[in-house]
């Protein structure tokens, strides 16, 4: 072992780093309401009610002094006035109803009855009916309104119907007083938040089905006094949504609120936002407000990362009900090599999986009528290759005699339970049966019988999908999955294959819901050749390696990368990573390991010596090497490059994209248009400097991609090191710095040693695991009410694998433990997976 | 919450027995002389049956030398357009238009992901999350799915990209052009050998030991007894996971329906043959091939509506059979260098030839009334945007072959104002027999004639 497993991470400086900031869209409002919404709190006041932190280990420091007023809470709704219409003052629920005023038009009328759901009566007993309106006079300003209504006259559902109209608009239509609460009984219709800018509170009943009425009218004035908080949700609105949108990345950025006291966030935020180019700096004071605003709704604000367990255990991790996942290919052909030991991969067949971020993505693999052509041919030929089989005596797969008629009650109870990966009901088995008997009454042949039977279990939604079954589908409340529910999302998850007969009969007694048991099954589920699939599945996907032998160079100026080099550049990388992840290493030591894998055709394209033979073994960079980690892997470094050049961009936008989480927009068509005439003879860091020059919004994205590429230019097109630039004999220069203070740099190996110790990059990373894990994209952006529940999952792995640096079994592990994995929300709980 | 119900194909209930045991005449089959029993006239329920085809390259085109300049008759000569070129031996079955637009998808970003999931829906699709509507191609099929035993055949030569949003756009939006509904594009045969085998090989094969009869009765239970598993499923899950099942519904029900049709009767030295293919190769191969298929698919009657990628939005394809080795897309980015104009050019051309290789095979066959398989057909060339740099959604490059049953006067290039694609498909959709007067933005068939 060449590292020690446990690594110090950085401390929580610039966490906020590069994913921070990345404003690389279009600012498409200015700075609307922004001043206004601060204007109100202008007048500074000496006591400062600034959280005070002795941690201010942020690089990012202030400009101008801003004191934030005493922040003010907003108090409860004030009553203005209550009215008894149609009848004299009276009490009700404790509020004082002064007699009817202020209306115009209508007619009164009284009755004597007892009135349902209070104790208080008179102010029901009494109504203005007909056509009527109110103007009551009141200050301008936000108001709440309470009506009262009780039906005393009507006895049938529509007999009286009417509409409330506010300020001229319509509150309330076809209000039926009888339809929801019946005759005689205390009705209350609540109206707020209503805006009256002309001195007067305008109520209007109109009737529609009989006659409109109302017996009493309460008004109540809103304080509209902001908190902090409110003051930078306005600033929030008006000019962070357009890039930190729910859809995109979100409030704040992923993990940086978790390194945060209000002083650095704030410091941060005016430092960095908006990014150069997209509207007018953020200042103090809007820095101190949207940092509230963002405190204010980020539960993981002000904690330490990396630091000890959180004190109290992240309890609403919701684990959103993920749409029912069919076999993918791989999962296909997985399944039946382990169920009936054919390796034809006879998935290859069928049409190409849409994928989304990983092939197993459940949203995606959808199922037409091609597949179903499809998996009836497969079912057909797998179902005759078995039973041929059995036939010849062998009873790997069908332990009777297929003769005998018994033979089909054994199957559907033997071979059943792992086909579908549940035992039978009784119901099911039962129509198993009758389906061989019925084929037995057509052909009387025993074999075409007992085909037919397992092209039904093979053909069955039960076997090409994996439900799951919600107790209560309706549930906002998480449920365990049962145990052969979990049993195939691990199978799936570790193997993308089924469950064996050790987890199958984990399930069957239960055990499989323990901890203790999870942890020891994924234990030797990842000791299992099987779990090799995670290197290409998981790891290659995430990295994107799996269209590198798609990309072509151009061959004129760069012959020496053959065919074969491309092959083995791409058996470089996959050895490593499968290093990585079978022999549990660190997740950041893909990027800062100072080893990687060679055989003598990649050490000669390298010019390293010593190694000989085709076969792949490690070899540890002496020191003072030009590689480091993934970055320095010929394969990556020309994936991300023009057949005849390097682009900085597309090498930073991989890493991004891929560590950080944090992909760049393509430009826009707008941004397109502003792209400046290229003379000839630049090199790509001349490019890329004409861009950033050639206007701010350019400039805005570059200047956070660039900068990582800048770091790896002394690689060639096809991943060899260089002094100069062809095209101009200029001296290749990687040195920059990330940007927000995020580390300076002078070449690869110190950018991967930068990017390496950021917490982010292992959030991010946990992250792409846990898309994986449960088939769907996991969001690692936290975004307030919506699909914020994947973030605390993985900020929660990411601190209980602190001690291992995150290493990729301890990963796996807490994955499979955690309530993202092992619960989910009613199907029906109108939760949605994102997309 | 609202239960929904799992919608069922009312597929007419077809003997299939009959049908199966039947031998000799395959009803669905029979367009051409050579194939059709003497004395048999198959046609009178369906005399001129219309076939529609769309073509569709990605990254758009060099317009300069794309859309001749001049509306009027081509006479042989298509002038500046000299990317038309090689269309001139059949310059009278062509039809150019300029001025069509795709609105619903203009926008900010993602111009390629959104142009090409949208390119055949005419309304927007959603950003963010996988939300696109059916495509007026399988609209149309479906209408007239009974027709055929293929409803309707989606081809390509590259795989479908996988994988990251376009600018927010969903990847699946990149290769495929043809949706099922809002979530779920058609699958795309991209192998010219899985296609072949599909079309010309065998159903189900009979193991029943019993005969033809006896097949289709266990072929029939094992569908029944997939359809009990649909049935209480569906009782337990929630409404988003039915609405995936609908799904496999839908495609057994589609199964049963092709179950019901005949494999073509394939007569050698006719015109329905088997086609010699030979396995894969690089694009520049596998076009020729599914050229091919295409021409045998619409010959032999499987299906009557075919769209067909010959290359993605986005694609970074390197044409080196053209000696271009830097990607398409890079390269339509020309940045109005005139290197990159003469490489769109060639490029362009090239995907001309490819089309006209279609074209003219269409044009050769014979039907059975003695006209040219190419009239009964609106092949329609085009892409997700006009220009590559600027990522234009309007004046988008239009070709069409085939007089389409006489609804199109070709030879000729059309000037519209400001006309709707829209428009032109739902033209298409009513030329294959369609009953559908509306689609997307659509405001009525374009008028050809």
């Amino acid at each position: 072992m060449i590292y020690s497993k446990v690594r110090r991470l950085a401390s929580r400086v610039m966490l906020a780093g590069i994913a921070s900031a990345l404003g690389a869209c279009v600012a498409d409002n200015e700075t609307t309401s922004s001043s206004e919404a601060v204007s109100n709190s202008s007048a500074p006041v000496s006591q400062s009610s600034a959280p005070t932190s002795s941690s201010a280990n942020s690089s990012v420091s202030s400009s101008a002094a801003f004191v934030p007023p005493p922040e003010q809470t907003p108090g409860p709704p004030a009553l203005t006035v209550a009215i008894n219409a149609g009848g004299p003052a009276a009490s009700l629920d404790g509020i004082a109803y002064q007699a009817d005023a202020y209306f115009s038009g209508g007619s009164t009328y009284v009755t004597d009855a007892d009135i349902a759901g209070t104790d208080e009566d008179d102010v029901y007993l009494t109504e203005r009916y007909e056509d009527s309106s109110y103007a009551i006079p009141v200050e301008n300003g936000r108001y709440n309104i309470r009506l009262n209504f009780s039906e005393t006259y009507h006895d049938a559902v529509g007999e009286r119907l009417f509409n409330v109209l506010v300020e001229g608009q319509q509150v309330l239509s076809n209000v039926d007083i009888f339809a929801t609460v019946g005759m005689r009984a205390a009705m209350i219709e609540n109206i707020n938040n209503i805006a009256v800018t002309d001195g007067s509170l305008d109520i209007e009943f109109q009737s529609v089905a009989a006659l409109a009425k109302v017996t009493g009218i309460v008004v109540y004035k809103v304080d509209t006094t902001q908190s902090h908080a409110d003051t930078g949700k306005a600033i929030f609105d008006a000019r962070c949504l357009s890039c930190h949108s729910p859809a995109t990345k979100g409030v704040g950025t992923r993990a940086d609120e978790s390194g945060h006291d209000m002083q650095s966030l704030t410091a941060t935020i005016e430092a960095t936002m908006p990014p150069p180019g997209l509207g007018e700096a953020c200042d103090a004071e809007c820095s101190y407000y949207t940092a509230k605003y963002i405190a204010s709704v980020n539960p993981f604000f002000e904690r330490p990362i990396p630091g000890p367990e959180p004190e109290q255990p992240i309890a609403d991790i919701a684990p959103l009900p993920p749409v029912m996942s069919r076999l993918s290919k791989l999962e296909y052909n997985n399944t039946v090599r382990d169920l009936f030991g054919i390796h034809s991969n006879p998935a290859d067949q069928f049409p190409a999986d849409l994928s989304g971020q990983f092939d197993n993505d459940n949203a995606t693999l959808s199922v037409t009528s091609l597949h179903i052509e499809k998996f009836a041919e497969a079912a057909e030929n797998i179902a005759t290759e078995v039973v041929e089989a059995a036939a010849n005596g062998n009873r790997s797969v069908i332990n009777c005699e297929i003769t005998n008629a018994s033979c089909a009650q054994t199957v559907i109870n033997e071979l059943g339970v792992k086909v579908w990966r549940r035992p039978l009901s009784n119901e099911e088995s039962g129509d198993l049966l009758a389906l061989y008997n019925d084929v037995q009454g057509v052909t009387g042949n025993r074999a075409t019988s007992m085909t037919a039977l397992l092209r039904t279990l093979l053909f069955s939604p039960n076997f090409l999908y994996r439900p799951e079954f919600d107790q209560n589908l309706n549930s906002t409340d998480a449920q365990p999955l049962s145990a052969y529910e979990l049993a195939s999302r691990l199978s799936y998850f570790l193997w993308a294959s089924t469950p064996d007969e050790p987890l199958l009969d984990k399930a069957a007694d239960g055990s499989l819901l323990n901890d203790a048991t999870i942890r020891s099954e994924v234990a030797r589920m990842l000791a299992d050749p099987r779990s090799e699939t995670l290197v290409d599945s998981f790891a290659m996907t995430w990295l994107d390696f799996n269209r590198f032998l798609s990309h072509s160079v151009d061959l004129n100026q760069f012959p020496q990368y053959t065919d074969e080099v491309k092959v083995d550049l791409l058996a470089e990388t996959r050895n490593f990573l499968h290093h990585i992840v079978r022999d549990d290493r660190p997740l950041a030591e893909i990027l800062d390991a100072n080893y990687t894998y060679l055989n003598e055709r990649v050490a000669n394209y390298y010019g390293v010596q010593g190694v000989s033979g085709n076969h792949f073994r490690m070899y540890e960079w002496p020191e003072g090497s030009q590689r480091k980690g993934l970055m320095g892997h010929a394969a990556a470094l020309t994936a991300h490059s023009h057949p005849a050049a390097t682009s900085p961009v597309k090498r930073g936008t991989w890493v991004m994209d891929r560590f950080l989480c944090d992909r760049p927009p393509e430009p826009s068509a707008d941004v397109i248009s502003q792209f400046p005439d290229i003379p000839s003879g630049l090199d790509p860091r001349e490019i890329s400097e004409l861009h950033k020059e050639s206007s701010a919004v350019c400039a805005s994205c570059h200047a956070y991609v660039d900068p990582i590429g800048y770091g790896m230019e002394n690689f060639n097109p096809v991943g060899l090191w260089r002094d100069r630039y062809t095209v101009n004999n200029r001296t290749v220069d990687s040195s920059a710095e990330l940007p927000n203070n995020g580390g300076q740099f002078s070449s690869l190996t110190e950018l991967a040693d930068i990017l390496a110790t950021k917490g982010e990059v292992s959030i991010c990373s946990i992250g792409y695991a846990m898309s994986y894990a449960l088939g769907r994209r996991a969001t690692t952006v936290f975004v307030p009410g919506i699909s914020s529940a994947d973030y605390p999952a993985v900020y929660d792995i990411y601190q209980k694998t602190l001690d291992s640096a995150h290493s990729m079994h301890d990963v796996f592990t807490e994955i499979a433990l955690s309530p993202a994995f092992r619960t989910r929300l009613g199907a029906n709980s109108g939760s949605q997976q994102p997309q | 919450m609202t239960q929904i119900e799992l919608r069922r194909n009312k597929a007419p209930k077809l003997n299939r027995r009959s049908f199966l045991a039947g031998s000799g005449v395959c009803m669905s089959l029979p367009l051409l002389e050579a194939m059709l029993p003497a004395g048999k006239t198959a046609f009178a329920q369906d005399a001129t049956p219309g076939r529609m085809l769309i073509f569709f390259t990605g990254n758009g085109c060099h317009m300069q030398t794309f859309t001749p300049s001049q509306a009027g008759n081509f006479n042989g000569n298509f002038g500046t357009a000299t990317s038309l070129n090689p269309l001139r031996d059949i310059a009278g079955d062509i039809t150019t238009i300029k001025g069509l637009h795709n609105d619903p998808m203009r926008g900010e970003t993602g111009d390629h992901g959104k142009g090409s999931g949208a390119f055949m829906t005419c309304a927007p699709v959603a950003k963010n999350r996988i939300s696109s509507h059916t495509t007026m191609d399988v609209l149309a099929a479906r209408q007239i799915a009974n027709q055929t035993r293929y409803q309707n055949l989606h081809l390509g030569i590259d795989s479908v990209g996988g994988g990251f949003p376009d600018n927010g756009y969903s990847a699946a939006y990149m290769g495929n052009i043809s949706w099922e509904n809002a979530t779920t594009p058609s699958p795309r045969e991209n192998n010219p050998q899985n296609l072949f085998n599909r079309l010309f090989s065998g159903d189900l094969p009979d193991n029943s030991g019993g005969g033809v009869d006896a097949t289709a009765a266990v072929n029939q239970s094992v569908i029944d007894a997939v359809l009990q598993d649909v049935n209480r499923l569906e009782s337990k899950l929630g409404v988003a996971d039915k609405e995936k099942l609908q799904g496999y519904l839908d495609g057994v029900r589609d199964l049963e329906r092709q179950l019901s049709f005949e494999q073509p009767e394939v007569v050698e030295g006719s015109a329905c043959e088997r086609p010699n293919i030979g396995g894969n190769g690089n694009f520049a191969t596998n076009s020729r091939l599914f050229n091919e298929l295409m021409v045998m698919a619409f010959t032999c009657d499987l299906t009557r509506v075919i769209s067909y990628v010959f290359s993605n939005g986005l694609n970074g394809r390197q044409y080196s059979n053209l000696g271009i080795n830097r990607g398409h897309h890079d390269i339509s980015h020309h940045g109005n260098n005139q290197g990159n104009f003469d490489l769109l050019k060639r490029i362009d051309t090239y995907h001309m030839e490819e089309y006209a290789h279609l074209c003219k095979r269409l044009k050769e066959t014979i039907d059975v009334q003695g006209k040219s398989l190419l009239d009964s057909c609106m092949v329609l060339y085009s892409s997700e945007i006009a220009d590559g740099n600027s990522h234009s959604h309007y004046d988008l490059p239009i070709v069409i072959a085939g007089k389409g049953n006489g609804r199109v006067r070709s030879g000729r290039h059309i000037n519209t104002n400001s006309g709707r694609i829209a428009d032109l498909f739902l033209a298409m959709q009513q030329h294959v027999g369609a009953n559908i007067n509306s689609f997307g933005n659509s405001q009525g068939p374009l008028n050809l004639s």
